[in-house]
């Protein structure tokens, strides 16, 4: 049975829920989109009922890609210009790190290690839904951790069978 | 007795009506949204198990002020600037 969809006003909240970055991401990033309210009030939701967050230490990596390609296309900017570039781009990502590091800390979280087991699940879950490797992973912490709960909004999650996913039922 | 003076009473008692709905709305909202399913019994061990060899590290909140938000400075479609990201 493929993933089970559920809007972010939903109810009952899970208590504890694996966070993909495509969720922590647009929650925190007002883009001008359309996605940011109903993922940051959803965010809210969680910290309201004091869900606790579950995400791999691939966030850390997958943050710094996405503010590389924000600040190419000129919409994340520092706070303030300096005449240097990379002392432009650095302030920028300093700045965006310390807004995902603040909003992490507005949760009760828990890192899980991606550890060799987790890999194996992740390449067999991989094959099995064609997914992209990093939401294996994401899949693949939940088996791990025995979390049917899931958010993200990337759409490769609604192959993944038997989980519960958190997606607004963006289409 | 003017027409306005008679129709002031109900609009505020219409307006009363509706404060009380709202704040019962509101507080059923809340309620709610202050409610979290259970962990059930094989998640909550694996957890602990998890938590005792050091693979899973419990971070507790440590901040309550407002969710932060990176504003952009212009309009971008967010989802594949993500899916991008993952590569």
């Amino acid at each position: 049975m493929p993933a089970r969809r559920h809007a972010f006003t939903d109810s009952p909240l899970p208590s504890v829920i694996v966070v993909d970055s495509s969720f922590i991401f647009e929650a925190l990033i007002d883009s001008g989109q359309g996605r940011y309210v109903a993922t940051h009030d959803f965010a809210e939701r969680l910290r309201a009922a004091n869900a606790r967050l579950v995400f791999s230490g691939l966030l850390f990596i997958e943050a710094p890609q996405c503010w590389k390609r924000l600040y190419r296309k000129g919409v994340l900017v520092p706070s303030q210009r300096s005449m240097d570039p990379v002392t432009d781009r650095l302030n920028a990502f300093a700045q965006a790190d310390q807004s995902l590091q603040t909003f992490l800390a507005a949760f009760n979280t828990s890192q899980i290690r991606v550890s060799p087991r987790i890999i194996g699940t992740a390449s067999r879950l991989v094959a099995t839904y064609e997914l992209q490797s990093h939401d294996a992973v994401v899949a693949a912490v939940a088996q791990e951790i025995k979390i049917r709960d899931i958010a993200a909004t990337d759409q490769g999650f609604r192959r993944i069978d038997d989980i519960e996913l958190w997606d607004g039922l963006f289409p | 007795m003017d027409t306005q003076s008679l129709a002031l009473p109900d609009a505020d008692a219409d307006y009363d009506r509706l404060i009380m709905m709202s704040e019962h709305r509101k507080s059923e909202f809340e309620q709610v949204a202050d409610s979290a399913r259970e962990l059930d019994e094989p998640a909550r061990l694996r957890l602990k198990e998890l938590e005792d060899s050091r693979e899973l590290i419990n971070i507790n909140r440590s901040y309550d002020g407002p969710l932060p938000v990176i504003r952009l400075a212009k309009p971008v479609r967010l989802d594949r600037i993500i899916r991008v990201s993952k590569r």
